[in-house]
């Protein structure tokens, strides 16, 4: 019996419906590839760097010190000699270390070997160790302080295929995809052995996956089992060859693979897994080195020489000896790969370094790039941070607010769950560069930014603001110098709220005093009359100009620092003191550079003379008094020789505790306290100071200068201490006094 | 400890001769106590400026400044600018660093960063005669 006709033309609808749906299904994927692929974009992260590090003949730091500065740096230990760059060897007083190359803001720099002799704590020589040449100084590279990644956190350098060691990419051939250059996205063969093992098996168990369709599962696609996804992966890795060369496929796939995680960060890329298990970037890479990480692909976590160096050397043997069996190498290059040792960088325990830095670097560049940049672009930003003076400010902060909360009451507030909160900023006061920046005691438990956003009372600390308006005024005619006298007895005037009556913190009374001694032992009404008497206006003009932003109103208890500012303002205000009277805008970003190397922004150091030179220089010998003679005096008791200067502040109740103190070259302000105001009973002396006098033992050990910087405009006079007046034999107590010129007494004592 | 009140002392016939020293000992003590800058009835010391000038900091930073010093006469301003920085990040009294610094802001047209850096390159230079035609120089083409 004949078909009816309509069957046949059914069937044929069928039929070109199906392959209309498929060349459709076809067409959608070819264009899913064409628009990502053509584009190759992967969400770069951002970098910020640390400063760089300048060994030089002189520098006092021990070859130990050296080596944990190296390691930081991702530099491995060697025996023997230094071969290639990121390694480093210890021989007697020597350091040898292979340089690495790296991209400076203005240079491309390509590290050789240097050799390091120590003397003691200090370097005695730096030399050119593949030319014989003598060294003024080496740059070590800055420290990578952060990553800016997106939500998947993948952590990838690109490089391109041009970089990439031939023999890494055989390797990779070698024991993923042999058949790689002869297939055409999927490898039939491949295929039914998986197919076969996992039908024995009754699940998934075995991929047959071509390094393109590992492409695509990657780039594309998700790692879900499953067989739709599978069909998805197949044309795909199909119309991906039919379109591009093995080159790109294998470039993408370079850049693209995983490697394992650094912490919550997985590890993607050829380049990113160099500098992860070798400190070296994949043009570096020696051929050992190449088939340990081409084996890694298959199982990161089982073949990590962290987790397990036995696995993985297991590994590396079978990859290598893949690759002779390929052709890829010769019996002598795979038994001299075969021995070599697998040396790894120590693995870098610090996942977040300086979190509060990065927040305040990242919160100044939002400012000119949009997260979205942050997170995709790989863009380089270069900062002042000192990663040594950062550690050792951790480490005071954290160790001394643990120490306090041993006192009892304090104790008692931390068991109910109140936490001690501190802070550590340090600025090079003539630059402004900002060198450690600690915002809090823990970021992982409290993410608030002492520095930048604790609006706090300053307390005493803003007193020098108050006998530097006075003393300025000295050089326009004005009648105060250091050795003027002031009653530091109970007086009261009108305020806001109305009569205000400051005391001092030991109840008493003292009389008549000098100005210095008033500021060095932090007397309240001294101060408060100080301020009256030069004007409040004035004071408030005075606090402007050295940097005080925050609102601030002429009345009498201002004097003491009844308002409120920022930590990072007040240390701001500090700057012209050890500069001369020139203050310095604090910064932290040097360069913001693209990963190509262009140079988007640069900083400038901003500064300008706020007080003259002179008046900063009477208020850095009053400040200096403070700590040899005044209420800072356990800065000496601690063990802190030479010059240093400082200011401590305590505020009612003790609810503030605050140091701010420098040498020529570093200005360091430190707090304490709870954020909620709870009184702790710790004083700035208390409190503070110990993080600042710790800190500072810490990083300030090269000589400092006998004083401050002088003009010729000052000069030094023997007063008797009592009246003020020139000493003379029938005086009393004698005492060097520093004036500016033309203000100095003129009249001697008379006898007593 | 022993006693040296028992029996006849050895030291006896000395202990006068050691009082003395001992006194002149406190005396000469006493004279040196408390010494600080001595006075110079009005009179200013000499100018204390940074005494870091053989430093190995100093040795270090003059080292970039000389690198910086190449780059400049080389037209390559913005490298000679980092290695001016280098140099007085790693000697903040550097005066030669700040100095060519705020130059190298005057060649960029950046003239009110070149103004507050000189300033503080006169600040550290002030009374060394070999500074004083630069710094009047630059200073000079500022104002213009």
């Amino acid at each position: 019996m004949r078909r009816p006709p309509k069957k046949g033309i059914r069937w044929s609808v069928a039929a070109l419906a199906v392959v209309s749906l498929l060349g459709m299904y076809l067409f959608a994927l070819d264009y899913k590839i064409r628009v990502k692929f053509e584009s190759r974009r992967w969400n770069l992260p951002s970098r910020i760097y640390s400063d760089s590090y300048f060994l030089y003949p002189g520098r006092i730091v021990s070859a130990q010190a050296t080596e944990r500065k190296l390691e930081s740096l991702g530099y491995k230990r060697v025996n023997g000699k230094v071969r290639g760059a990121g390694e480093f060897a210890r021989e007697g007083n020597r350091l040898a270390i292979f340089l690495h190359d790296f991209a400076y803001p203005s240079e491309d720099f390509a590290g050789f070997p240097i050799g390091v002799d120590f003397q003691g704590e200090r370097i005695q020589s730096l030399s050119r160790l593949d030319q014989r040449e003598d060294l003024k100084k080496v740059k070590l590279e800055p420290e990578l302080v952060a990553s800016i990644f997106d939500e998947k956190m993948e952590d990838r350098t690109l490089v391109s295929f041009d970089q990439v060691p031939p023999f890494l990419v055989q390797a990779i051939i070698s024991v993923e995809d042999e058949r790689f250059y002869e297939h055409l996205g999927v490898d039939p063969r491949s295929l039914l052995r998986a197919f076969l093992t996992d039908l024995l098996h009754l699940r998934f168990v075995q991929g047959g996956s071509t390094l393109t369709q590992q492409l695509v599962k990657n780039y594309f696609l998700t790692s879900q089992k499953s067989l739709p996804r599978k069909f998805n992966e197949m044309f795909m890795a199909l119309l991906l060859e039919r379109r591009y060369s093995k080159q790109e496929i294998l470039e993408a796939y370079l850049n693209e693979i995983y490697f394992g995680q650094r912490g919550p960060i997985s590890v993607t890329g050829i380049e990113e897994a160099s500098r992860l298990y070798f400190s070296k970037t994949v043009s570096q890479l020696t051929l050992a080195e190449a088939a340990l990480l081409a084996g890694i692909i298959r199982q990161p976590g089982e073949y990590s020489p962290f987790n397990n160096p036995t696995a993985a050397y297991d590994r590396r043997n079978f990859v290598l000896k893949a690759m002779w069996d390929h052709g890829f190498i010769n019996e002598p290059q795979f038994r001299e790969a075969r021995s070599e040792k697998i040396v790894m960088p120590k693995r870098n325990s610090e996942i977040y370094k300086a979190p509060f830095f990065v927040d305040y670097v990242q919160q100044e560049l939002r400012r000119n790039y949009p997260p979205t940049v942050l997170q995709s672009e790989g863009i380089k930003i270069f900062t002042t941070l000192d990663m040594d003076e950062q550690r050792a400010a951790d480490v005071a902060v954290h160790e001394n607010l643990e120490r306090y909360e041993t006192r009892p009451n304090l104790k008692a507030l931390r068991e109910k769950g109140a936490s001690l909160e501190g802070l550590l900023i340090e600025i090079q006061p003539q630059t402004g560069s900002i060198r450690a920046f600690v915002g809090g005691r823990d970021y992982s438990t409290n993410q608030f930014n002492h520095i930048t956003m604790a609006h706090r009372q300053p307390g005493s600390t803003f007193k020098p603001f108050v006998y530097l308006t006075a003393l300025a005024l000295a050089q326009d005619g004005g009648p105060w110098t250091l050795a003027s006298k002031i009653e530091d007895v109970s007086f009261s005037v009108p305020g806001p709220e109305g009569p205000w009556t400051p005391s001092n913190y030991d109840g008493e009374e003292h009389g008549t005093v000098t100005l210095r001694t008033a500021l060095e032992h932090s007397y309240n009404i001294a101060t408060a009359r100080l301020a009256e008497e030069v004007g409040l206006d004035r004071v408030v003009a005075m606090a402007r100009k050295m940097g005080i932003e925050s609102p601030l109103e002429p009345y009498p208890a201002m004097a003491l620092g009844s308002f409120e500012v920022t930590p990072l303002e007040l240390i701001r205000a500090y700057t012209p003191l050890p500069n001369q009277g020139i203050r310095s805008e604090p910064y932290a970003i040097t360069h913001v550079v693209t990963r190509e190397g262009i140079v988007l922004e640069k900083k400038n150091f901003k500064m300008n003379r706020v007080i003259t030179p002179e008046a900063a220089y009477l208020m850095n010998e009053a400040l200096r008094g403070v700590i040899d003679r005044g209420t800072a005096s356990s800065v000496r008791a601690m063990g802190l020789r030479g010059l240093a200067a400082g200011k401590t502040g305590t505020t009612s109740e003790y609810r503030d505790s605050w140091f701010v103190g420098y040498t020529p070259q570093r200005l360091a302000l430190t707090w304490v306290g709870y954020d909620d105001g709870t009184p702790t009973g710790l004083s700035g002396a208390s409190g503070a100071l110990p993080i600042w006098t710790d800190f500072m033992k810490q990083v300030s050990r090269e000589p400092l200068p006998a004083d401050f910087v002088a003009t010729d405009k000052i000069a030094v006079v023997r007063i008797d201490s009592e009246s003020g007046l020139l000493f003379d034999s029938k005086c009393g107590e004698p005492a060097d006094e520093v004036f500016i010129k033309g203000t100095e007494p003129v009249e001697k004592c008379d006898a007593h | 400890m022993r006693s040296l009140s028992r029996g006849r002392s050895p030291l006896k016939n000395v202990m006068p001769i050691s009082r003395v020293l001992g006194l002149l000992a406190l005396f000469l003590l006493a004279s040196c106590a408390g010494k600080k800058v001595p006075s110079t009835g009005g009179q200013a010391p000499p100018v204390v400026k940074e005494t870091t000038g053989t430093s190995p900091a100093r040795q270090a930073s003059d080292g970039l400044l000389e690198e910086g010093k190449g780059f400049l006469e080389q037209g390559q301003l913005d490298r000679s600018m980092d290695s001016f920085k280098e140099a007085v990040g790693l000697d903040p009294g550097n005066g030669a660093g700040f100095y060519y610094l705020a130059l190298v802001h005057f060649k960029l047209g950046e003239y009110e960063e070149a103004r507050s850096i000189l300033e503080k390159a006169r600040s550290l230079l002030e009374g060394q005669e070999e500074w004083a035609t630069p710094l009047e120089d630059l200073t000079r083409d500022l104002v213009r």
